[in-house]
């Protein structure tokens, strides 16, 4: 089964995809900031970061720099969430090499869409 | 104390006189406020105050009771009339580059030589015995204080050495320019400085003698009532004459404007014209303080002295030095030594301009190996012909003092100078009002004047010193009795200087008149008649004058090139210019031509240039000798009234424009800079609101996502079982209601920004206040176990006015966050109440992990949250909480801060300031 890491300091958010992963038939990782996440990242490696930005201790986009700068690590594909709609914060997502912006409120469709293509 | 020791205070005095002199020229840039003040102006025209008053006074009422208050009481009523009479004159004399009555006079009748000749000569007449009558005054002064002691070697030269230094002092401060038209900074300083001196030593002496001596000013008049001279003392005048009286006013009324140290004070070192209306009642009151003790004092002379002789002029110093007071004799001795160096200081300065300028230098212009070699090299020459001047009028002076001056009185002099100087007030005072004065008018009604004056003052005096013999005054010149001085016209009631005064003037008066009624005018003299009486209207504006005006001037249009291109076509004018000012400053007049007259590009061969030329270069060696010096340029430059008209005109306008623009220019620079700030303030304000909308929706955002999510999931799950759809459907409400709360709190937060004085104040109880908040919260500690404290110091008795609803607010808000943040197992919270000086503190404390120093402040920043301490979602606030109650502590005048924070004791506190 196809590991997927959510990663989110609020634990409404974090409770609502954990369910819609899990019925997709993902296992779910948990991280509730930025140093969970790349915890949960080294020991478990999954295939796909649903990430916010805005969080405790280290953030979104730092978690991304650390995924890029592992070899290892690079593959992982990611997505962000987060409710930062700046185009500052766009492009720097994608210069990154974030795989996928989406901006909160986002539809749960659409996302569940987006990690299948990302993980097909 | 040693004798020695007075003469060396003398030196030191004036040695402070250069000090000050000194430090006023070199820093009188930096503190041009102060030196262009009206009260440095005003002081400085109490200059009028020589020792001549300061000793004269008291003597005089000895002799002529009250008659001595006519010399200040002129000058208050001639006061209120400065800002017409003084005002014009500066705004005429500023305008025709005038430096002296003379030159004044002499300009106002077609830049006459003649009459520039004929008022220096009567002023130098008049005035030079009235300098030498200073010195006598120091040396009389001197004498006395010097008296007690016995000296080795003689202090006769004293007066001398003392003459020199002054001399010094006129060489270096009051020939500064060659230029006369321009101001003497160090000088005026140093004269208004010595105001000062002889006012608080004249109000020392007064005060000691009349409570120190006496028993104060009742019992001097309660006993001088019973002195058999008592009547004669408090009479209006000798013999109680009224016209004596009222002849002396007149007198002093015009003396006050026409002195020619007044004219240099009042007129030439005038900067701007406002000074004259603060000096218009400061100078009176001045001179009412100055006198208030001189009654007083020549009574207590009479009843000290009771019976003995002595010399009444010196009343105030003969009382203390036989009181034994040597701090107050000096302190007198340099009042009345102060009266007299201002005095000799300002005249020379002022006889010298016009000794060089009206008299010698005519005779430079029409002499001709005389003018040639002068303008070989003219600055210098100048500068020589004017110390030349200085030097000459000392030693004259000096020399009268030494020969004859010792047979007078002081009072006497003081006003045969009067009499002299006032003959000017018929051509010049009504020359400045009426067109129709004439040249030929002035002039027959100055000599006229003149010998009146010379014949009933000074005849008498010579004859009294047995110079003339005596028969003229017995009998009359050649034996004709109507013709006896002392009684014109068989006119015998009036003392001598009253009959001066009457005759002389009603003789000037109506000749002056008369003659003006039955001659014409030449083209000047229409041209200046109509410039002088019309001044205000050619030249709205007090355009020139201060040093900052030429090169500096930060609007002068520079047309530099230009102005060297036309500077080096040498016609004979720009090496006139040359020869008297200088390259430098021949450049800076081509400017400042060319500014007054932008359209007019080629000032030389240009009439209006030689027009404006001529007016400066009155400034340096008079109007009349600066007319033959432009004639003798060859080419005719003779113009109109209507051109002159036209001339001043445009040029006047474009200064006009000039002054108008600068000023635009300043209040528009004013108005960018406002712009500019508020600008900014508006650019900061709109970023704070962006990121403040930023960070909402941002905060928006977040309860969004979930609520949508779990709806999205509702609505595709119809099969979730019971408890899933709970929870789903709980979390959804309370992320509901975080929203809800969130914008609640926003528009709080904006609605206090908006309401200015929407507090609903009423009376605050500290006890219900307190338990209403504490049960409000209780709700949410319910489930936990939390321990409540609250301490209300029963001290408080006043009650403060407060807006009930929000402050509540505030300690909700501050115990939600207790509650959210203490200790989880057992939570302790406290709630102090106490009352500090002018306000009531409320405090409240937990037991929870704290905060960290640094976020003490941040704390109340709007949005911020104290992440780091929570995670779960119980805890999630809108981090605008104590962003409100800062907002509403400080809307009640209050303030609110973390008081400490450290493991199991954070405490926040606010206080409000108690309302009275």
């Amino acid at each position: 089964m196809k590991k997927v890491l959510i990663v989110d300091d609020d634990s409404n958010i974090v409770l609502s995809l954990d369910f819609l992963l899990r019925k997709a038939g993902y296992t779910v990782l948990i991280a509730r900031d930025g140093e969970e996440a790349i915890e949960s990242i080294e020991t478990h490696q999954p295939l796909l970061v649903v990430l916010d930005i805005r969080m405790p201790k280290v953030d979104g986009f730092g978690v991304v720099q650390y995924l890029k700068s592992k070899p290892l690590f690079k593959q992982i594909k990611i997505i962000i969430l987060s409710a930062k709609g700046r185009d500052a914060d766009i492009e720097r997502a994608a210069s990154l090499g974030v795989d996928q912006y989406m901006l909160k409120p986002f539809s749960t469709r659409t996302l569940l869409a987006n990690i299948q293509l990302l993980l097909a | 104390m040693t004798g020695w020791m007075i003469i060396g205070i003398s030196f030191s005095y004036l040695l402070l006189l250069f000090g000050i002199a000194h430090w006023a020229e070199k820093h009188k840039k930096r503190y041009l406020n102060f030196f262009h003040s009206p009260y440095i102006y005003a002081l400085s025209l109490a200059v009028y105050c020589s020792a001549w008053t300061f000793y004269g006074s008291i003597g005089r009422v000895d002799t002529d009771g009250l008659d001595f208050l006519t010399t200040y009481l002129g000058p208050v009523i001639a006061a209120p009339l400065f800002g017409i009479v003084l005002k014009k004159m500066i705004r005429i004399s500023k305008t025709q580059g005038i430096s002296t009555v003379a030159d004044f006079i002499s300009a106002r009748y077609g830049k006459s030589s003649f009459l520039g000749v004929l008022v220096s000569v009567i002023s130098l007449l008049g005035v030079i015995p009235y300098i030498s009558l200073q010195i006598k005054a120091i040396a009389s002064s001197l004498s006395i204080v010097l008296s007690d002691y016995a000296l080795i070697g003689s202090t006769a030269y004293i007066p001398l050495y003392i003459t020199i230094f002054l001399a010094v002092f006129v060489l270096i401060y009051g020939n500064r320019h060659i230029d006369s038209t321009r101001q003497h900074i160090g000088m005026v300083t140093a004269v208004a400085f010595e105001s000062i001196v002889k006012l608080m030593a004249f109000l020392t002496a007064g005060i000691f003698i009349c409570y120190g001596l006496f028993n104060g000013l009742d019992d001097i008049f309660s006993r001088g009532i019973d002195l058999p001279v008592y009547p004669q003392l408090t009479a209006l005048s000798k013999d109680n004459s009224y016209i004596n009286w009222f002849s002396m006013t007149v007198l002093a009324f015009f003396a006050v404007l026409l002195l020619p140290r007044q004219f240099q004070l009042g007129v030439v070192e005038n900067i701007h014209e406002k000074q004259v209306d603060k000096a218009m009642w400061i100078f009176p009151i001045y001179l009412l303080i100055i006198n208030f003790f001189v009654l007083p004092i020549a009574l207590a002379g009479f009843l000290y002295f009771d019976g003995q002789s002595y010399d009444a002029d010196y009343t105030l110093l003969l009382l203390p030095l036989k009181a034994s007071q040597p701090w107050i004799v000096i302190l007198v001795y340099l009042g009345g030594f102060s009266a007299a160096t201002g005095m000799i200081i300002v005249e020379t300065t002022a006889l010298a301009v016009m000794l060089s300028n009206n008299i010698l230098m005519p005779l430079v212009v029409a002499i001709k190996p005389l003018k040639r070699f002068v303008l070989k090299n003219a600055q210098d020459r100048l500068r020589s012909i004017r110390k030349f001047s200085i030097v000459l009028i000392l030693i004259l002076a000096y020399g009268y003092y030494r020969s004859i001056a010792h047979s007078f009185k002081l009072s006497e002099l003081g006003h045969i100078s009067f009499v002299a100087i006032i003959q000017f007030a018929p051509s010049l005072l009504i020359g400045m009002f009426w067109k129709d004065a004439t040249k030929i008018g002035a002039k027959v009604g100055l000599i006229v004047g003149f010998l009146v004056w010379f014949y009933t003052l000074i005849v008498p005096s010579l004859v009294e010193i047995n110079r003339l013999p005596q028969q003229i005054v017995e009998e009359g010149i050649f034996g004709l009795s109507f013709l006896k001085p002392a009684s014109l016209f068989g006119l015998t009631t009036l003392d001598t200087i009253p009959h001066a005064v009457f005759w002389s003037m009603t003789l000037n008066l109506l000749s002056f008149i008369a003659v003006s009624v039955y001659t014409k005018k030449d083209a000047l003299e229409t041209i200046q008649a109509e410039l002088f009486v019309e001044v205000f209207k050619y030249y709205p504006t007090f355009v020139r004058g201060t040093e900052s005006k030429g090169a500096d001037d930060p609007l002068m249009i520079d047309k530099g090139a230009e102005t060297e291109a036309l500077y080096s076509e040498r016609g004979p004018l720009s090496t006139l210019l040359e020869t008297f000012f200088g390259k430098a400053e021949t450049v800076k007049l081509f400017k400042e031509f060319q500014q007054q007259h932008s359209d007019n590009l080629a000032p030389l061969g240009n009439r209006s240039f030689y027009y404006f030329v001529e007016q400066r270069l009155s400034g340096i060696i008079g109007s009349a000798s600066a007319k033959v010096m432009m004639a003798s340029l060859g080419s005719d430059h003779h113009i109109d009234l209507q051109e002159v008209v036209e001339m001043v005109r445009e040029s006047q306008q474009l200064i006009s424009l000039n002054k108008e623009l600068t000023e635009t220019t300043a209040q528009l620079k004013r108005a960018t800079e406002a712009l500019a700030a508020a600008n900014q303030q508006l650019q900061e304000a709109d970023e704070r609101k962006n990121e403040f909308l930023y960070t909402i929706t941002h905060e928006l955002r977040t309860p969004l996502t979930s609520i949508r999510a779990f709806a999205e999931i509702l609505y595709d799950h119809p099969d979730l079982d019971d408890e899933q759809r709970r929870e789903f459907l709980q979390a959804m409400t309370s992320e509901i209601e975080r929203l809800s709360r969130l914008i609640t709190e926003v528009l709080d937060l904006e609605r206090l920004d908006i309401i200015k004085e929407g507090l609903n104040l009423q009376p605050l109880r500290v006890d219900a206040f307190i338990s209403e908040s504490v049960r409000a919260v209780s709700q949410l500690k319910a489930d936990r176990n939390i321990k409540f404290d609250v301490t209300v110091d029963p001290a408080i008795v006043e009650e403060t006015m407060a807006d009930i609803d929000l402050l509540k607010q505030v300690m909700i808000n501050l115990l939600s966050n207790a509650v959210k943040f203490c200790d989880q197992q057992s939570g302790h919270i406290g709630v102090n109440v106490w009352q500090e000086s002018a306000k009531i503190v409320f405090e409240v404390t937990d037991n929870g992990a704290g905060i960290e120093e640094e976020l003490y402040d941040k704390v109340f920043e709007k949005f911020f949250q104290a992440t780091q301490a929570n995670q779960g979602n119980a805890h999630v606030g809108s981090g605008l909480g104590l962003a409100i109650s800062k907002k509403i502590v400080e809307r009640h005048g209050g303030r609110i801060w973390v008081a400490a924070s450290g493991k199991a004791a954070t405490s926040f506190r606010f206080y409000i300031p108690l309302s009275n």
